[in-house]
């Protein structure tokens, strides 16, 4: 089998050029596979070989590359594609499971493959991306050993760096990004990892701002405008919340003795106050370390 | 194409099995530093010594070692990657550069061809991001979807995919 390049460490170039039977040359590869000449080395496992056997077999593009290349392909792809993989037939079943990373990650950082799920982040999180965290020890951000992984952006991290006022380690809720960062929800969701219910983190959101509205100032602009409206309407909230607790106070009152229970009409905002609203999240679980150099 | 450059240390390479259509030899004449992007021929080269610059390849259609050289010759002056670093790198790109993109909108058998091509003659870059571009493919599809795109035969029975399906769901919750 045409193993790539551990197959290749071993034996010099030279000698690795003629390995192939000069019947080959002739045809295209292609033919060779379709008519069957040449044995199906995709093949991992073959558990009914008459029932396979009895199905036209189309051209079905994986049966030509080794299966060390479909693992590659399968490597690169998403947890929640993997899932879709699995079920195609039983040859790729078996290719799934036998994905050494895969393997491992489900033995040892099931916690986390769950979470990922749970929080809709599963067709963004790729098997590689998470794999090459979990043989990494050390926060990406200060270097330090990193228990965490930061999900938008699948980045290794430590505590430190997510209490810090790190912009590429917070999160902000879907509602704050359309007020702080003016960018509407459906795109938001098109371009950048939600999880759960907030986005990726504030550093991406930055820039996709920044991108939607041509120019920094344009989009401040914008913002502005959002937050004035934001506070109006959470002003308008609250006076109509008195307004009722009012109404309800005069009803009760004359059923019964009255209580002297006043709420205060609520203050009007300041409405070109720059303060900052609490909208910042962490979006992190904690990932198992791999020493791959003594296991 | 290579022919319209002048080439400064020309290798020529001999496909076993010729393209199609009219075959002329001068357009598999290629300069050392591209061929020397696949590990394999550099390898080879450095075997055979200053003295001999023509090299056989069999497995490769000429249509497709056209195309891969094609690749080479654009990446002839990429830095090359190692080790650690090249772990990291690898990491952040996960989208394709636009060029590659382009050079690898090709039909189904075209792009399987050019990842066992590279394969062969151990190209990782171009290894790597044909595998990304599969794997693009497969993306955001359902199994009914993926089955058409590849033309995957399903070999389960219905009860068994249930079953699978069921044991997918008992993942998401």
């Amino acid at each position: 089998m045409a193993s790539g390049i551990a197959h290749r460490r071993m034996k010099p170039a030279i000698s690795k050029i003629n390995a192939y039977p000069r019947r080959y040359y002739g045809s295209s590869w292609w033919d060779l596979y379709s008519t069957g000449e040449v044995e199906q080395q995709a093949t991992v496992c073959r558990r009914n070989p008459q029932r396979a056997a009895k199905q036209p077999r189309g051209r079905n593009p994986f049966n030509l590359l080794p299966t060390e290349i479909t693992l590659e392909v399968l490597f690169n792809l998403d947890f929640g594609s993997l899932g879709n993989i699995r079920c195609l037939n039983k040859h790729f079943k078996c290719a799934v499971k036998s994905l050494p990373p895969y393997r491992l990650l489900k033995e040892h950082a099931s916690h986390t493959i769950k979470v990922i799920f749970e929080k809709g982040v599963s067709s963004s999180v790729t098997v590689r991306q998470l794999w090459t965290e979990f043989n990494r020890p050390s926060c990406r951000a200060c270097g330090s050993f990193g228990p965490f992984i930061f999900l938008p952006t699948v980045q290794r991290c430590c505590e430190e760096c997510l209490q810090d006022n790190n912009a590429n380690l917070q999160m902000i809720s879907l509602k704050a990004v359309s007020v702080s960062f003016a960018i509407p929800t459906r795109i938001i969701k098109q371009k950048l990892p939600v999880v759960y219910s907030p986005a990726g983190s504030v550093k991406q959101l930055e820039a996709l701002a920044i991108q939607v509205y041509g120019s920094l100032s344009k989009l401040l602009e914008e913002v502005v405008r959002r937050k004035r409206m934001e506070r109006i309407s959470r002003y308008n909230h609250q006076l109509r919340k008195w307004s009722r607790s009012k109404t309800a106070f005069v009803r009760n009152t004359l059923k019964r003795r009255p209580s002297y229970r006043w709420s205060l009409v609520p203050l009007a905002p300041d409405l070109n106050s720059s303060d900052t609203e609490h909208w910042k999240c962490r979006g992190a679980t904690d990932l198992p370390f791999w020493d791959y150099t003594i296991r | 194409m290579a022919t319209s450059k002048q080439i400064k240390d020309p290798v020529k390479l001999i496909p076993t099995i010729p393209p199609s259509g009219e075959f002329d030899i001068a357009n598999f004449t290629f300069e050392r530093k591209a061929v020397e992007r696949s590990i394999l021929l550099k390898n080879m080269l450095e075997d055979l010594g200053g003295t001999n610059t023509e090299i056989p390849i069999p497995n490769v259609k000429g249509d497709v070692l056209l195309k891969v050289m094609d690749w080479c010759d654009h990446h002839m002056n990429d830095p090359p990657t190692t080790g650690d670093e090249d772990n990291d790198s690898r990491r952040k790109t996960t989208d394709i550069e636009e060029w590659d993109q382009n050079f690898l909108q090709v039909d189904q058998e075209m792009l399987f061809e050019i990842i066992l091509a590279a394969n062969y003659l151990d190209i990782k870059a171009l290894l790597d991001i044909g595998c990304k571009t599969v794997a693009n493919m497969i993306k955001g599809k359902s199994p009914e979807e993926i089955r058409k795109t590849f033309n995957i035969q399903n070999d389960f029975t219905p009860e068994e995919e249930a079953q699978i399906r069921a044991e997918n769901e008992w993942a998401e919750e």
